[in-house]
């Protein structure tokens, strides 16, 4: 049965050791990170696009010191691509070559040599502490969902010919979803869940003077005011906090110190990816 | 111990509401609790929800009833009026009545939250009457204090300011906005007033939650109606996968050429076959909408869901009417917003001819000219409509011309089945010809019949 070495000892170590490798998570997040890692389950993180949800993931990769191994989903992801895959292409080569008989080729063709370990397998294999990270999962299949599912549960999985493979320790599992479709309840009763939203403005200022080197108080706040009101627009996709970070970083690389309104309607391009957001957005904030 | 009790509270209300919440995820949650270093309320309750609460929807229940069975239970000492008083730092039992609700007003239209979440407590108090004989869950207190303060009533909050310009549509929002946010923490002082008086099992059982595509639409909050947009958004997204793939489904012909060209990889074995799809016969909606009086807000989501799923249709027409049909469908154009096309279309679509009120008859007859000849058999009709036709001739001929053209008519009313045919509710006129006449008062029940398209 695989156990779970917890990374983190308190959930104040926690929240300081992803501070030190920069992802300033709130309170709620760390709980939930802290309670995922002390009980072994999945985390399952939903939100808007772009609010620090795969972040977290790597982030707490670089502060446990862990191997980030990474599922990015996509529709038409399936086990070959997600578990493994026999590597068909050389087994056949390898054939073509060998003249033994059938039994001991037969061994030789199913050995490690020729899996190919897709990123769960991989996981689950892993001698070192490992954080998996599913991202984007509302974009599979249900069918994919249950594959994973399988997984999740027992932490084993079966391959027909090479039997059954456990992992000798759980690992700490994110799984993210930008909310795009509904995910089953078996997944979501399988993992400890949060939603995890476009951050607060005192927060938001926080992250942003951490992130982005050299840029000052003064624009931080300017650039908190903006994006805070073009949230409270009707807009299709409001900016989120990884375009507030872009687009700091753009006005310190542009060498802007003080926000004018050129260089907030010239720039508002990294913020709003919509042309309807676009219009009313320079109708709003080139008013008065 | 002491905290299995409000957990089990906790746990039973959540699922009477409708939220499944299995055995596995209470073990979670007991589990997650003895792991705490401290039982502080915000640990408690981020423990509870990531345990318990697994969807956005659910969380929102959970907030509800976790301030009620895990509430601190203490009624307002005086000394914590008077500590919380208004802007100026003063004693809370100094302030009068009038200056209190005009420091609410401010800070309504000024959005500053901290100062609405003070006020809320000390209007609670002040107004909400809570005493030991209060009834119910904290809705009817929470009503008074909100009639007392006037703030009902939107526009009275400028009418204090006579010299003030007329908002544009952006600050209205944003007052709109602070508004409910202090209604809804009015609410919560409310509750957590009532909870400490009569204690938590009373007051979570008065309390009848649903989920919001269980409302009835035609019962709905403005703000359970802007919820309810984002999750037709999210549901529309789930089905069109769906369609998708019901429609690309395999022929069963092998093609040739794809299986050879996959055998390459393969050193010229012909390992996977490639079949050749089907090619997806896709229908042609026409979606006509009645947009009179409530039945106008069930349109909308219709026509939400009728155009992001535009894809997975050959074309997409749609009407809307009251008693003169209008056709909307340009304003559906693949680039615009959807959402602000339905609002724009609902402010602005020209559908009345005469008075005003429903006259199905006239626009059947309207219909059948303007598209009768475009309607085939590879065209699908959907009705939204609750057939209250004011005792206008009913034009079932028009109607049942365009059901035989047709390759099938679908109604779907959004009253009560027990209401049908009562008063002037012609649906049994237009029954014989419409393929299936559904009753279809929430979101869900749209989303469900949508599925079936």
């Amino acid at each position: 049965m695989a156990e779970r070495t917890p990374f983190f000892a308190s959930p104040d170590d926690v929240a300081s050791r992803l501070r030190d490798a920069t992802y300033l998570a709130d309170a709620d997040l760390v709980q939930v990170t802290w309670l995922a890692d002390r009980l072994g389950k999945p985390v399952l993180l939903e939100g808007p696009a772009g609010t620090g949800k795969t972040e977290l993931a790597k982030a707490v990769a670089r502060a446990a010191g862990a191997k980030l191994i990474r599922l990015q989903c996509y529709e038409g992801l399936d086990e070959s691509k997600a578990l493994y895959e026999w590597n068909y292409r050389k087994q056949l080569l390898r054939i073509q070559v060998g003249v033994e008989g059938w039994a001991d080729a037969e061994h030789d063709l199913f050995s490690s040599e020729f899996l190919l370990e897709r990123p769960l397998l991989q996981a689950l294999r892993a001698d070192e502490p490992v954080v998996l990270l599913i991202d984007e999962i509302d974009r599979v299949e249900v069918e994919v969902e249950a594959l994973l599912l399988e997984a999740l549960s027992d932490f084993q999985v079966s391959i027909p010919e090479l039997g059954t493979v456990s992992a000798t320790r759980i690992p700490f599992v994110v799984l993210t979803s930008n909310d795009s479709r509904e995910l089953t309840e078996a997944l979501r009763r399988r993992c400890l869940y949060a939603w995890v939203d476009y951050p607060e403005a005192a927060r938001e200022r926080e992250i942003i003077l951490a992130r982005v080197p050299g840029v000052s108080e003064g624009l931080v706040t300017q650039v908190v005011d903006v994006v805070h009101r073009l949230r409270g627009l009707d807009l299709q996709k409001a900016p989120s906090i990884s375009e507030s970070i872009d687009w700091a970083l753009t006005l310190v690389t542009l060498g802007v110190t003080d926000l004018r309104r050129d260089d907030l309607l010239g720039t508002l391009g990294v913020l709003l990816k919509h042309r309807g957001d676009l219009q009313r957005a320079t109708k709003e904030l080139a008013g008065p | 111990m002491t905290l299995l009790d409000p957990l089990q509270g906790l746990v039973a209300d959540l699922r009477r509401s409708g939220i499944a919440v299995p055995a596995s995820a209470v073990e979670d949650a007991t589990r997650g609790v003895l792991a705490l270093h401290d039982l502080g309320r915000a640990e408690l309750r981020s423990t509870l929800r990531c345990t318990l609460a697994k969807d956005r929807g659910a969380q929102r229940m959970f907030e509800l009833f976790y301030e009620i069975w895990f509430a601190t239970g203490q009624l307002p000492a005086d000394s914590d009026l008077r500590r919380s008083g208004g802007d100026g730092g003063g004693g809370g039992d100094d302030v009068s009545d009038s200056e209190l609700a005009s420091a609410v007003r401010d800070a309504i239209r000024s959005g500053d939250r901290e100062a609405l979440g003070r006020l809320a407590r000390l209007v609670a108090v002040r107004w909400g009457g809570i005493n030991a004989s209060s009834r119910g869950s904290g809705a009817l207190q929470s009503h008074h204090v909100i009639r007392h303060l006037g703030l009902d009533q939107l526009h009275r909050l400028d009418d204090d300011d006579p010299s003030a310009e007329p908002l544009d549509d952006d600050t209205r929002r944003r007052r709109v906005r602070s508004l409910d946010r202090f209604r809804l923490a009015v609410e919560e002082q409310v509750r957590e007033l009532l909870v400490a008086v009569r204690g938590p099992a009373d007051v979570s059982a008065a309390q009848r939650l649903q989920r919001v595509e269980d409302r009835e639409v035609l019962q709905a909050t403005r703000a359970e109606l802007d919820e309810l947009e984002a999750v037709v958004a999210r549901l529309s997204r789930t089905l069109a996968v769906r369609m998708r793939r019901r429609r690309s489904r395999r022929d069963g012909r092998l093609d040739v050429r794809a299986t050879l060209r996959r055998s390459l990889a393969t050193g010229g074995v012909p390992i996977e076959p490639g079949f050749s799809r089907r090619r997806p016969r896709k229908p042609e909606l026409v979606v006509v909408c009645d947009v009179s009086g409530s039945v106008a807000n069930f349109a909308r989501f219709t026509l939400l869901l009728a155009h992001a799923l535009g894809a997975e249709f050959r074309q997409v027409r749609s009407f809307v009417f009251v008693d003169g049909v209008d056709e909307v469908t340009k304003r559906f154009r693949p680039g615009s917003d959807v959402r602000h096309a339905v609002r724009d279309v609902l402010a602005t679509a020209d559908t009345v001819r005469v008075d005003g009120h429903s006259d199905y008859g006239r626009v059947f007859n309207e219909l059948h000219r303007e598209i009768g000849s475009a309607v085939n058999h590879r065209t699908t009709v959907l009705v939204l409509g609750d057939a209250r036709n004011n005792y206008h001739p009913t034009g079932e001929a028009a109607f049942a011309a365009l059901a035989v053209r047709a390759h099938r008519v679908w109604w779907l009313n959004p009253e009560p089945r027990a209401y049908w045919n009562t008063g002037d509710s012609v649906i049994e006129r237009y029954a014989p010809f419409c393929d299936e006449l559904v009753e279809c008062r929430t979101v869900r029940q749209l989303a469900r019949f949508v599925d079936r398209l």
